[in-house]
């Protein structure tokens, strides 16, 4: 008898349960076809386990707890035509789900905003999507595909959003005038990665320890500026900041700290790196082949190698700040009268041979690069150092600040306690 | 007896020396590791897909490149290296051939890491019926070099000119969009 009050039980529980979801993914698309243009749908908490398909403008509201699950090969939300806003939606993707992304979207005009994406294969797939705002998305991937892929997709706006454990964050291939900003990216690939992509404007994003901070390639008239490349030294081929075939692109006001390489440039021409601080990078900037590029006013500080550079043709390099340099005002204008260069003697020889990056400032390789010093036309010269990090005040990280502070009272508090406790007491 | 054991034993010294005289030392294709292999020209990843390529130099050391028009373009850059075999990767079955064997397919909208547009196969016929599904021109080994490598930027600027047209447009209704919300 038991046993069958048991069994009816478990019966009218799971067809509760399931007929609470099958509810759901029976009318969920048709009531979204039923609505007129315009129109506001507010679904309810509870997981919808059906892909659905928004082709209208209407707008898409969720609330805590309202949770899309892409387990087919389709995306859990394909959005195509204009319009269409989406908000406080949650997917969560399933392990078995391998070819698709969780939001696939095409057209114009679109708004996106509190996402969160968990354990999906690519977060959203933007495919010749125009004017598009994406703000307060929170993606966690599962490293083996981008964050956000944007093909043929221009004037969009990214805003506030934060990216982990994906393959890169923000991938762009021939995506014009796109604009990123405040964007945090941790432990992928590439931060921000551009291909063959114009006018880019990425400012106020951190991108902290991935394999690169920012991968740039292949993009003219572009905007770096007020980023936080940090931490990116965990792969042998680590760097905050690549440019690869970069033309008349700004690089300015950037803090590019504790990278294997602080950033690197090769192939590129016509850009201006003003006012960023290279700092406790393992090589601060490594430059090979630029041109008519302007290399001024920015700091290089506690770099065990400030910089390596090899054939720079009529760049300005001048009024930087390197903390490695021999420096010596005797007129007192602030600048050195000593001319720095970076020697492409180790560089040229690495290169050939990577192991030989084993004798780096190997008393013997110093000597072998005094003995072969290079021609003065190929080496990458700052003709005037500056005598003062006059960006010291300019890009100081709050945090830093306030843990400053806190270990400073923490010290004073932890002695107090020493004298009062530990004198003698008579 | 002495002189018969003599001229075995010289007989199979001499044999030795002949098959190993006669066998080429074959050269093969050295395994990607995605984590720490980048391309020589690009610097990207290399990851261990249909467009991975790489080079192997008659001193043994080995390059790996994520598109093949990377790998010309390293091959333009150091003409005086000397190439002891060069790999490829059949498109369907992501295996290395030899570039020399292979079969090539040119066409602009083939997507690969680095916008150079070809893609390679074992087979002929593979890349032919590849051709007849999608379209493209069909390339063999020795045409390569002739090739203009050329990354896609037509279709680039192409698009730049389009975008510039109809995105103009969308983006200054929506400006005026927002400032009516924000009225």
């Amino acid at each position: 008898m038991r046993v069958v009050v048991k069994l009816f039980f478990m019966a009218v529980m799971i067809s509760l349960l399931g007929g609470k979801e099958a509810f759901a993914e029976a009318s969920l698309q048709s009531q979204i076809n039923a609505l007129p243009e315009g129109a506001v749908l507010k679904l309810q908490e509870g997981i919808y386990d059906e892909a659905i398909v928004l082709k209208r403008p209407i707008v898409l509201e969720g609330e805590k707890g309202t949770i899309f699950k892409s387990c087919s090969s389709k995306p859990a939300l394909t959005i195509t035509g204009k319009n269409v806003s989406l908000k406080h939606i949650k997917i969560v993707g399933c392990q078995k789900a391998e070819s698709s992304s969780a939001i696939y979207l095409s057209g114009k005009q679109h708004q996106l905003e509190d996402i969160t994406i968990e354990g999906s294969n690519l977060g959203m797939k933007l495919d010749e999507v125009k004017n598009s705002r994406f703000r307060a998305i929170t993606i966690t991937g599962r490293t083996k595909a981008n964050g956000f892929d944007l093909w043929e997709s221009h004037h969009n706006t990214f805003e506030g959003i934060q990216i982990d454990h994906v393959q890169d964050g923000f991938y762009m291939e021939n995506s014009h005038y796109n604009t990123f900003r405040g964007n945090t990216i941790n432990d992928s690939r590439y931060g921000l990665h551009v291909m063959f992509s114009d006018n880019i404007t990425a400012s106020k994003n951190v991108s902290a320890r991935n394999f690169t901070g920012a991968m740039v390639m292949g993009t003219h008239h572009s905007v770096f500026e007020d980023n936080q490349l940090i931490e990116n030294n965990q792969n042998v081929n680590a760097q905050g900041l690549l440019l690869f075939d970069v033309h008349d692109s700004t690089i300015r006001h950037n803090r590019i700290s504790d990278n294997r390489v602080g950033m690197f440039i090769e192939d590129s021409s016509g850009n201006k790196m003003v006012g960023n601080e290279f700092s406790a990078n393992f090589v601060g900037a490594q430059m090979n082949r630029i041109e008519k590029n302007v290399i001024k006013g920015n700091a290089f500080i506690s770099n065990v190698n400030d910089f390596q550079a090899t054939d720079g043709t009529d760049n300005t390099i001048q009024k930087n700040y390197w903390d490695a340099a021999l420096k010596l005002d005797t007129d007192g204008d602030g600048m050195s009268n000593l001319a720095y260069s970076a020697d492409p003697f180790f560089l040229h020889l690495t290169m050939e041979t990577p192991p030989y990056q084993l004798f780096f400032q190997h008393p013997g390789m110093m000597l072998l690069q005094k003995m072969l010093k290079s021609p003065e036309e190929l080496l990458v010269t700052d003709k005037e150092p500056l005598m003062k990090n006059e960006l010291k005040n300019h890009i100081q990280p709050e945090q830093q600040r306030t843990i400053f502070w806190f270990i400073c009272l923490a010290m004073i508090f932890a002695s107090l306690l020493v004298i009062y406790f530990g004198r003698k007491k008579t | 007896m002495k002189h018969k054991l003599l001229k075995t034993l010289l007989i199979t010294i001499l044999s030795l020396f002949v098959i190993a005289g006669c066998g080429k030392k074959e050269i093969k294709p050295v395994a990607i590791n995605e984590k720490t292999d980048k391309c020589d020209i690009c610097h990207m990843a290399v990851k261990n897909n249909q467009f991975a390529t790489e080079i192997i130099l008659e001193n043994g050391k080995s390059m790996v490149f994520d598109d093949i028009g990377c790998m010309y373009k390293w091959m333009k850059e150091n003409k005086d290296k000397k190439i002891a075999n060069s790999f490829v990767k059949d498109y369907d079955s992501k295996e290395w051939i030899e570039a020399e064997t292979a079969s090539y397919v040119y066409d602009k909208p083939i997507r690969t890491p680095m916008a150079y547009n070809v893609i390679s196969f074992t087979d002929k016929k593979d890349a032919q019926s590849f051709i007849d599904k999608n379209g493209g021109s069909l390339l063999t080994y020795d045409k390569l070099s002739n090739h203009s490598w050329e990354k896609n930027e037509e279709m680039v600027k192409e698009m730049k000119e389009k975008m510039k047209m109809d995105g103009g447009k969308d983006g200054m209704k929506m400006d005026m969009e927002h400032s009516e919300d924000s009225h």
